[in-house]
């Protein structure tokens, strides 16, 4: 019987020490300044705000772009975030931020549908967004219910990680750049690829519609862009031009494409992110085309 | 099988009750992917009573806690990054691929281990007692050392059931490194019918063959160098290590031409530049659960902890509830089978 308190007495421990940890875990994501605890504390105070996958995260070289400016920029894009995301994403961003002049979205996402997975990579903001919270709950019930039995669970993803490794360097992340170069063997790869046709998914379309609507609605204007792929691979996409044509006209505004751009291998670090001397080139180009002001 | 070759051999008797037998044969915990539980070990079991214990209730508790951790938070972690670099070894650099199967060392160990923990920890629960399966495999200074730790219910079946009916050392070395190597193959094949995992079974043949080969010239060229046992201990256990991953890569890739692939990019060192590691902080992550597992074992290692757990409420109090903090804030609840799950 005395074995069966200590069982007990262990679940106790487990939900008071759970609270306790969570509360903790709270209070250090907030003070991180990773973009998305940034951007729900309120801290950003910028003009044009950039929204899109791991594309628009490494699309700028925000240093030089704020540079040129002269004033802040917030991109408040993420790795594999589908515009049903960026949606909620940028709905909080007007919620708990000044209002920008200018929102820029990177809008190749739009082919990747929202996945369980990459909802629930936001969960440690559900206490403070009532959208991403409705996703999570629409995704994965079972997760939406967990996270309110075990508070440290909400703390359980990618993103918390990402926030705790800028809280512990100090740095913001919003200058991201992939620091390296395509390899040879990944360009031969590519070259040896099949075709490939690119689809959009009618809920992530309705979704990128539904921010721009947004953004309308709030005085935002926006900007719709297509950002550089490594030269071979865009030869490889056979409906590229019709693919954004047809963007272009569902969202009724047009993309602009610049995924062409760049046709210097070098200026990559993959098949579809530049890397540094990419980004800067492509910024030059956005500020010439006063997409960037 | 090992009951039908005990009875022929005559080492256990028939067991008379369908109902035993059945339940043998169908106990749930080990029934998936083991550990190997014998007849001669299970059935005796069977013929006695299992009256309710606490003690068992905890115990077993505690080890089931210990196979979900290493199964959630190690295995399952490492699965993310594996499953990436594997499925695309061509984006990852020279360091990339290394980590990658490093990482896939631990992720089957705890994999399997977990789901053997948990097994042998349900039994106690309902006071069966199983075999251990894993010893710390990864400290082993040998690879005959490995497989006394590795799969023990396994390395143990085919030890009794196929090297010594083979001839096992008894006929002198050439046939001795025979039965080794037929051994290891067959194990190899066991898996699944692929050249991968024959070349994987080779090299663990090849392995232990060269050990026996090498036999005292390492002890002699350690005395000959002044190399302090503390050091070539920790040289042995590295060497094992990586040969074990070396024979990984091709248990793991998706081919055996994918793996030689992979090893050779490794072997180039091109690109060993830690910024060039993807997902960084998911390697990081993977890690810092490796180190708190090793440490956890080396810890019940000098100090078993069943004792302690039923000495000490507060210690199991607490190791407990933070198993499970580690479990809530660590773990991956995708999808993930169990790997041997497949075999």
């Amino acid at each position: 019987m005395k074995r069966g308190i200590t069982l007990l007495l262990a679940v106790v421990a487990f939900f008071f020490g759970d609270r306790i940890g969570g509360g903790v875990l709270e209070n250090l994501l907030y003070r991180s300044p990773q973009r998305f605890p940034a951007m729900y504390s309120g801290r950003f105070d910028a003009d044009t705000v950039v929204l899109g996958s791991s594309r628009g995260v490494m699309a700028l070289d925000q240093p030089f772009a704020e540079e040129q400016l002269g004033k802040p920029i917030a991109n408040i894009s993420h790795n594999g975030m589908p515009p049903r995301i960026a949606r909620a994403i940028f709905d909080d961003y007007l919620e708990h931020n000044r209002k920008p002049k200018r929102l820029i979205i990177e809008v190749s996402n739009v082919t990747a549908p929202t996945s369980e997975e990459t909802v629930l990579d936001y969960k440690p903001f559900w206490d403070r967004s009532e959208r991403l919270r409705e996703l999570g709950q629409e995704f994965s019930p079972l997760t939406a219910a967990a996270s309110r039995v075990t508070h440290l669970y909400r703390y359980n993803s990618e993103m918390f990680l990402r926030a705790m490794s800028y809280l512990a360097s100090g740095n913001s992340d919003q200058a991201s750049f992939m620091r390296m170069q395509i390899t040879p063997e990944l360009i031969q790869e590519t070259e040896g690829m099949e075709p490939i046709k690119l689809t959009a998914d009618p809920q992530e379309v309705e979704a990128l519609r539904g921010i721009i609507d947004d953004a309308r609605a709030a005085g935002v204007d926006v900007q719709l862009i297509y950002a550089p792929y490594l030269p071979t691979y865009a030869a490889k996409i056979e409906n590229l031009d019709a693919f954004l044509a047809e963007l272009s006209q569902c969202l009724g505004q047009e993309v602009h494409d610049f995924s062409r751009l760049l046709p210097d291998t070098n200026d990559f670090a993959d098949r579809v992110h530049m890397n540094p001397t990419g980004a800067r080139k492509f910024t030059q180009q956005l500020l010439d085309r006063g997409i960037l002001q | 099988m090992s009951y039908t070759i005990d009875v022929y051999r005559r080492e256990i008797r028939m067991e008379p009750s369908l109902l035993r037998f059945a339940t043998f044969i169908a106990f749930f915990p080990q029934l998936v992917a083991g550990p190997i539980v014998r007849a001669r070990d299970f059935l005796p079991q069977l013929h006695s009573d299992h009256p309710f214990h606490w003690d068992n209730v905890v115990t077993g508790t505690g080890l089931v806690l210990a196979g979900y951790f290493k199964k959630v938070v190690v295995a399952d972690g490492a699965a993310l990054i594996v499953d990436r670099i594997f499925d695309q070894p061509s984006l990852q650099s020279s360091l990339g691929l290394a980590v990658g199967v490093v990482l896939y060392a631990f992720q089957i160990y705890c994999d399997f281990s977990g789901y053997s923990d948990i097994a042998i920890g349900l039994a106690r629960v309902m006071g069966f007692e199983f075999p251990e399966n894993f010893r710390t495999p990864y400290i082993s200074k040998s690879f005959s050392e490995f497989w006394q730790r590795w799969h023990i219910s396994l390395s143990s079946w085919l030890r009794d059931y196929l090297y010594i009916p083979l001839g096992g050392n008894r006929d002198g070395t050439f046939h001795t490194y025979r039965n080794l190597m037929i051994t290891m193959l067959l194990g190899g094949l066991w898996h699944g019918a692929d050249w991968k995992f024959v070349i994987w079974g080779g090299l663990h043949g090849m392995y232990l063959v060269v050990q026996r080969l090498i036999g005292n010239r390492w002890q002699r060229l350690r005395t000959a160098l002044y190399i302090p046992n503390w050091l070539s201990g920790y040289i042995s256990m590295a060497l094992v290590f990586a040969l074990t991953c070396l024979a990984w890569v091709f248990f793991r890739a998706h081919s055996a031409g994918e793996a030689w692939e992979i090893i050779g990019r490794i072997a180039t060192l091109d690109g060993i530049d830690p910024g060039s590691i993807r997902n960084k902080i998911l390697v990081a992550k993977s890690f810092f659960v490796i180190g708190l597992l090793l440490v956890a074992e080396e810890f019940n290692r000098l100090v078993p902890l069943n004792p302690l757990l039923l000495r000490s409420p507060a210690f199991c109090i607490f190791s407990f509830a933070g198993i499970l903090w580690l479990i809530s804030l660590l773990g991956n609840f995708g999808s993930n089978q169990f790997i041997y799950f497949q075999f």
